[in-house]
Formats: C-alpha cells, structure tokens, sequence
C-alpha cells in the first residue's frame, strides 16, 4: 500500500475509527494514538486484507483489537502499581473511580448524564461493550455489527439487550435520590 | 407508575441522543504521515502466478521478435535471388549485357 493509498483510507475512514477508539478509552489523548495505531497497522497489513469484509469492518475490528490491547496495558499498569499511589495524598480517600469523560460531540445539556453513562459502559463485559459502542455510538446495524464482531445477528441482539440491562442496573446503583 | 429512579435512567440511557461525531484533529494525519516515514521499506512480495506469467509474456514477445526478424531476413534473400535471376546479375559485380 502506498503513502498516497493510505491517505485516501484514512481521511475516508479516520472519523469513524477516532469516534470507535474514543469510545473506548474515554480519554482523547489516547484515543489519538491509538487511532494512529489503528492506521499504521491497516498499513502494515494491507497484505493480509483479502477483500473478505469490507474495509470499514476491517478497520473497526483493527480498532476494536488496539482498544482491547490499550486497556489490558493499563490494567496490568495498575496491577502492578504502588499501594499508596492508590490513595488520594491530600483526602487520603481510595481513588478507584476513573475520571469522569466529557465526549466532545454529545450536547451542553447532555454532558453529565452522557459521562455517567460512559462510566456504566466502561463496566461491561467486553463482547457487550463492542455490541453498544458499535450500535449506539457509531449508528451501525445489526448486520454490520455481527460482521465487525464476527457474531449471528441473533447473538449481537441478545449482546444489546444484556448490556442495556446491566447499565440499567449500574445506574441504579449510582442513582441519589434528591 | 415509573419512579423518578426509573425516569432518570431512562434520560441517562438517552443522553446520547444527537450526539455528533468527533473529529480528529488534522496533526493527527501529520504525525502519521511521520511515523510512514520511518517504517522500513517495504519489500512487496509477488505471487509465483506472476512471475512466471511475466516470465511467459517476455518469451513470447522475444519469440514473436525472433520469427519477425527470421521472415525479414529470408525474405530479402529471396527478393535478393529474384533480383538476380530476372537481370541475370553475376554476384560476382560484372556487369554483364545480355
């Protein structure tokens, strides 16, 4: 694949592949390298792209793939990490809750109820998580989520259905009565 | 009747309603363009069909080339031959008067 070939693919596909990825990490910074990440690798291994999928599904899995990758990187970064780092210096108080993720597209009225939201997502099961990312945030159909995941249809339905349930549950968990 | 938990999670669960996607910024494309720049060059391997086909094409064009230049030349012989038998030329150079 030339330069000139890949710069076609990625202003073609670099929306999607940063919206995936965003949605992800929740965090812009790294969604940023990965994406670069993302389009090295559809580089590299253009060899290997059989014109079995389509380029959209193969770009989406490759990003599904790097996010996946980021976030067991990180896990072990924290498994490994020093006890005390674990503990706010100043309040002394466990620090175990992720920032909370503005995305920058969702609207002003919006903004607290869509980082909670993200909050919820980023505690699904993996496999479910795919499912609604795919679904809810890039706008794909049943069809082309069962092809990026490599699922039945009817799978990727039941995928949709547990995890709008378990965020369901995980927001009542958080709700405070006023 | 729906508790006020209840509404607030349904208005969560939407809160992506209208969202727009991000877009990237343009040094994004930059840094990758760089990073292209430092990879490795890339040795493309050709599939056998290819080379062989080529291999074939070249045959055959040479082929085709030889049998040209093979038919231009025996024609001139022959031209030549016909030339001399209808003027009766001696090869020799004489001029000879019929």
């Amino acid at each position: 694949m030339s330069s000139e070939e890949l710069e076609h693919i990625y202003f073609q596909y670099n929306k999607r592949a940063y919206n995936t990825v965003l949605s992800y990490v929740q965090n812009i910074e790294d969604a940023e390298e990965i994406t670069q990440d993302v389009f090295l690798e559809v580089y590299r291994s253009s060899e290997n792209f059989k014109g079995e999928s389509s380029l959209s599904t193969w770009i989406y899995r490759i990003a599904i793939n790097k996010c996946l990758d980021f976030i067991k990187y990180k896990n072990r970064k924290k498994r490994f990490a020093v006890i005390s780092q674990l503990f706010d210096a100043q309040s002394g108080e466990l620090v175990h809750d992720k920032a909370d993720f503005f995305h920058p597209g969702v609207k002003i009225e919006n903004k607290e109820k869509s980082a909670i939201l993200f909050k919820a997502i980023h505690k699904l099961p993996k496999n479910q998580k795919n499912a609604f990312i795919l679904s809810q945030l890039e706008g794909l159909s049943y069809a082309e989520i069962s092809e990026v995941m490599q699922n039945s249809i009817p799978s990727v339905e039941s995928l949709l259905f547990r995890a709008k349930q378990n965020l369901r549950k995980q927001l009542g968990k958080w709700y405070k009565e006023e | 009747m729906k508790s006020k938990k209840d509404y607030w999670k349904d208005e969560v669960m939407q809160s992506f309603e209208g969202i727009q996607q991000a877009v990237p910024d343009y040094s994004l494309w930059i840094k990758l363009e760089n990073q292209l720049k430092q990879e490795p060059f890339q040795i493309k391997m050709v599939s056998k069909l290819k080379v062989w086909a080529a291999a074939a094409s070249i045959i055959f064009l040479l082929g085709i080339n030889i049998f040209v230049l093979a038919q231009n030349n025996s024609n001139k012989i022959n031209k030549s031959e016909i030339l001399i038998e209808a003027y009766q030329l001696n090869t020799n150079s004489e001029i000879q008067i019929p």
